[in-house]
């Protein structure tokens, strides 16, 4: 039999569980979140059912086709441009009066729908009884119900998309019938586009009649008739006069009064107002008084299991590549080519593996904020703090892309698009690399533990942590105040139902960000590894074979025996004249005010391409020094070369300046201009540079360093 | 149409009599029309023949009359002068039924088709046009009443002030209004009137923040601000700001 290609679309409100049947349709590996806007672009899949071969696309959640935010914008474009043989609506069934005003304005459009109705597990637990077959007729649409979390109802939803396309002319009678004045206006506005041949292709005239009457501006441009726009400004000063109200006011409560009218015909419910297991949960999470001590524990919590569970698998991950490093090194022929012998142990095993060390703490990190994320709680944490950030010209909103800052900067620029202010959403993106990333983690896992023992690691990483949100709260204000003046939007936010974490997607979402990581590691990571090994070892030196070069010691190694000095000292030259030394020697006198040596400026360039580059850099700069019996790990060697002070200079110096190359350009895609990318790289740069100077000299000056 | 041109006025009250009574009694003789308008048999018999001649009746003697299709029309042209006068003097002037009743019949005769439309269309205006009303008739009916009163704008400006500020409350009689932003936690509410305008009230009202919408205040933020509030079955949250311009009528 031939392949049909097909290509469906999921449209629904925020959490509604879009992103779950979106996996259970197409078995992708996707990401699922419970509070607005998590699918900020829309993903693709595809699964095969019969003969068809159906491509998924899944449109980030919106309330409504009104395209004032990006997200609908995104959605709205993609139904009207592409056309998607089925569009099917999720709907969550315990909060359906809202969920369906979308539904309504889909239809409207003359969208080919099914209509799936999620949760209906938790809709039926509570005790509320749906008269499906009612709504279908009144909505005049196919409709599902489904179990998102479970996958019911998947075979059932296939069914019903194909039977839909079958469907045509008998399916899309227009549902809404508004009152009789505006009824006039739509018709008269219909009747004047039809003469004028003004209907864009493949748009449905009722529909545009419908959306001039709405004001909206995007449609309002692709009408090139002047008369009908005048008609439409006409019906629409006629209607104000009638009934004192903006027909958008008029048209919307009519689409709620039909779906009120709708749902008290279809709904039977037993209690009316009920208090849940949500409600319960908010009782004491966002309390008047619990709820800030609460919110700061759990942030503080997510950090401190973070390091603490990390701690013993970090330790096997560390001991099986110094392992694999004396293993290959043993193995390794007598004789052979001793640089690709240094290129395995000091480039890739001293780099990479000096990367992967950290993958627990990563692991660990996401767990924290998909736990969040999942369970609902983030957008508590938004209206939480909603007062403090409007108070400094940010929006509640702008809390949820920071606190998934604190796992990679990059999907937290992409969080930003549920804002609904240009404004709010540029000073957002502007500081957001100030939220200590999942990749600044490995940084300070190297380097604090060293010289910060005990308690004191936790409450070093946790200030600098800090030190990175104060630094952005007050950037935030300043650019409020400076160049981006004006209002922030409104808060208007939903606050999902607390919904249990299932461990499917928790596993999913964990093993996506480890596997990026990885992935990471072993691409931009392996790379930039090898040129910085290549760097540091070439060009090479007639006097100073490889040979001396593995049993030499580090230059300042100070503790070393004094017979090894003297090739310690060939070593350090051998360094300095390789093409890394002379950047760093280039390079060294910017950083030397703040305390940094040559080698941590080089790892500093290094870490553009990747933070946690900078681990890998330092590992192979110290590796090729490296003395087999007495310093056996990195920090070893890096308590002997630096100070407390120097190192909390570096953390501090890699906390604020020069965003990732991936952040730059994600900038850059959102902001839509180089300006604000190349502004946040330059300024955040600046800052870092001057504070850490600041706290070096100071450090120094009261006799910390030495 | 030349032909209804030349109908005198007399001629025009003897149409209108036979159309009343075709519709009040159903039949309409020479009796009926000559007790309806208080004339002579003899007289109603001659303008009875004037008007066959035009062809707006169908008549022969001592037999009943009954309108073509020409006196129908022309006849209700006429009643629907008189109408709209008689209603414009009782509802607009406020004469009494009878003054209106006799001056109407006088005018109609001599109003156009173009002017009695233009009193139907202003008599409309009046009821429509916010500037006017009914409280603007009322206005001009004390006006007459106080024959001495001065026209006092300022006085009549400031009752029309205190009505505007007093509209919502108008609107739901007796019960009180206030901002959805005054409400406690607890307190249950259904919405009266938005005052806001553009973006913001695009975005409630998609979010079912509409007017006759039940919501209830479930709590403050830690910091007392913004308010989560229970509608339609779910949570929201918005600022203070906005909520003070959300007025609600608070329900027990």
């Amino acid at each position: 039999m031939m392949k049909n290609q097909l290509t469906i679309a999921l449209a629904g409100n925020p959490n509604s569980g879009k992103t779950s049947l979106f996996n259970f349709l197409t078995g992708a590996n996707q990401k699922v979140a419970n509070y607005p806007g998590v699918t900020v672009e829309k993903k693709e899949g595809k699964f095969k059912y019969r003969e068809w071969e159906i491509r998924v696309v899944d449109l980030p959640g919106i309330y409504s086709l009104t395209a004032q935010s990006l997200d609908e914008k995104v959605a709205r474009q993609f139904l009207l441009e592409e056309k998607p043989d089925v569009v099917v609506d999720v709907l969550d069934l315990t909060n359906l009066e809202r969920n369906l005003y979308l539904a309504t304005q889909l239809m409207e459009m003359k969208v080919p729908l099914v209509l799936a109705m999620n949760m209906s597990d938790v809709a039926k637990r509570k005790g509320v009884y749906y008269d499906f077959k009612q709504l279908e007729r009144l909505f005049n649409v196919t409709i599902v119900p489904t179990v998102g979390s479970k996958g019911q109802g998947m075979d059932a939803l296939k069914a019903a998309i194909i039977s839909r396309l079958e469907c045509t002319e008998a399916c899309d009678t227009p549902v809404v019938r508004y009152s009789h004045d505006i009824e006039k206006a739509v018709e008269k506005i219909q009747t004047i586009l039809e003469k004028e041949k003004a209907v864009p292709e493949d748009m449905d005239p009722r529909w545009i009649a419908v959306k001039l009457l709405e004001t909206d501006t995007e449609i309002q441009d692709k009408i090139n008739a002047k008369s009908v726009l005048q008609t439409a400004d006409l019906a629409i000063r006629h209607l104000q006069k009638l009934t004192h109200d903006p027909a958008y006011v008029l048209i919307a409560e009519a689409r709620y009064g039909f779906i009120s009218g709708a749902c008290q015909e279809a709904i039977m419910t037993s209690a009316e107002i009920r208090h849940d297991f949500s409600d319960k949960v908010d009782a004491v999470v966002a309390n008047r008084v619990l709820g800030f001590p609460i919110f700061l524990l759990i942030m503080y919590l997510i950090f401190q299991l973070t390091f603490s569970l990390g701690e013993a698998p970090m330790g096997w991950i560390e001991g099986f590549f110094g392992w694999l490093g004396s293993v290959v090194s043993s193995w390794w022929p007598t004789g052979s080519d001793g640089l690709l012998k240094s290129l395995l142990i000091d480039g890739i095993i001293g780099g990479v593996g000096g990367v992967l060390v950290f993958l627990p703490n990563i692991v660990l990190l996401f767990l924290g904020i998909s736990l969040l994320e999942d369970s609902g709680y983030m957008s508590r944490a938004a209206f939480i703090v909603d007062k403090l950030m409007h108070k400094i010209g940010l929006h509640g909103k702008s809390c949820i892309p920071m606190i998934i800052g604190f796992g990679c900067t990059v999907p937290a620029i992409m969080a930003t698009r549920t804002m609904e202010n240009r404004r709010d959403r540029l000073i957002t993106m502007m500081i957001l690399p100030l939220m200590s990333c999942g990749a600044r983690l490995p940084i300070y896992a190297l380097i604090a533990p060293v010289f910060f023992p005990g308690l004191w690691t936790a409450r070093v990483v946790m200030m600098l942590y800090l030190i990175g949100i104060i630094i952005a709260l007050a950037g935030a204000k300043l650019l409020s105040i400076t160049v981006f003046k004006g209002e922030s939007a409104p808060f208007v936010m939903e606050l999902p139902p607390y919904r249990l974490p299932t461990m499917r997607s928790i596993f999913l979402h964990m093993w996506e960000k480890s596997w990026l990581y990885l992935k990471k590691a072993g691409t931009v990571i392996l790379a930039v590894s090898v040129i910085l090994w290549a760097l540091a070892v070439f060009p090479k030196s007639q006097e100073t074979p490889v040979e001396v070069v593995q049993s030499s010691v580090v230059a300042t190694d100070v503790t070393g025996p004094d017979k090894a000095l003297a090739t310690g000292v060939a070593e350090a030259d051998a360094l300095k004249r390789s093409y890394i030394g002379r950047i760093g020697g280039v390079i060294a006198p910017i950083f030397k005010p703040l305390g940094f040596d040559w080698r941590i400026s080089t790892a500093m360039l290094g870490s553009f391409a990747a933070k946690e580059v900078f681990v890998a850099q330092m590992g192979i700069v110290f590796s090729l020094g490296e003395v087999d019996e007495e310093s056996t790990t990195l920090r070893q060697k890096l308590k002997k070369n630096y100070s407390p002070l120097v190192a909390f200079c570096m953390m501090l110096f890699m906390l604020i300046a020069t965003p990732c190359i991936a952040t730059v350009i994600i900038t850059r895609k959102e902001s839509g201009s180089w300006k604000w990318a190349l502004a946040q790289f330059g300024g955040l740069t600046a800052v870092a540079y001057v504070l850490t100077l600041l706290v070096y000299q100071t450090g120094s000056w009261l006799g910390l360093g030495f | 149409m030349t032909t209804i041109k030349a109908l005198t006025g007399s001629l025009e009250d003897y149409l209108e009599a036979i159309y009343h009574l075709l519709h009040q009694e159903n039949k309409a003789r020479v009796k009926d029309v000559a007790d309806h308008l208080q004339v002579k048999k003899s007289s109603v018999t001659v303008a009875l023949r004037a008007l066959a001649k035009q062809k707006l009746i169908n008549y022969a003697p001592y037999g009943e009359v009954t309108l073509t299709l020409l006196g129908e029309k022309t006849a209700e042209d006429v009643v629907r002068r008189h109408e709209t006068l008689k209603e414009f003097f009782i509802t607009v002037l406020d004469v009494d039924a009878k003054q209106a009743e006799d001056t109407a019949c006088k005018m109609e005769h001599v109003l156009s088709k173009e002017m009695t439309d233009k009193f139907i269309q202003f008599m409309e205006f009046i009821d429509i046009c916010p500037r006017t009303g009914q409280d603007w008739v009322e206005k001009f009916h004390n006006y007459c009443g106080e024959k001495h009163a001065s026209g006092d704008c300022k006085g009549c400006l400031n009752e029309v002030k205190e009505k505007i500020r007093l509209l919502p409350s108008v609107k739901t009689k007796e019960e009180t209004l206030c901002a959805l932003s005054s409400l406690k936690p607890g307190e249950k509410a259904e919405v009266v009137k938005i005052q806001h305008k553009g973006t913001f009230r695009k975005r409630i009202l998609e979010m079912g923040v509409t007017t006759g919408a039940v919501l209830m205040v479930e709590r403050m933020a830690p910091l007392g601000d913004p308010v989560d509030i229970k509608i339609r079955g779910y949570h929201l949250s918005l600022r203070k700001e906005e909520t003070k311009n959300i007025l609600v009528k608070i329900l027990r």
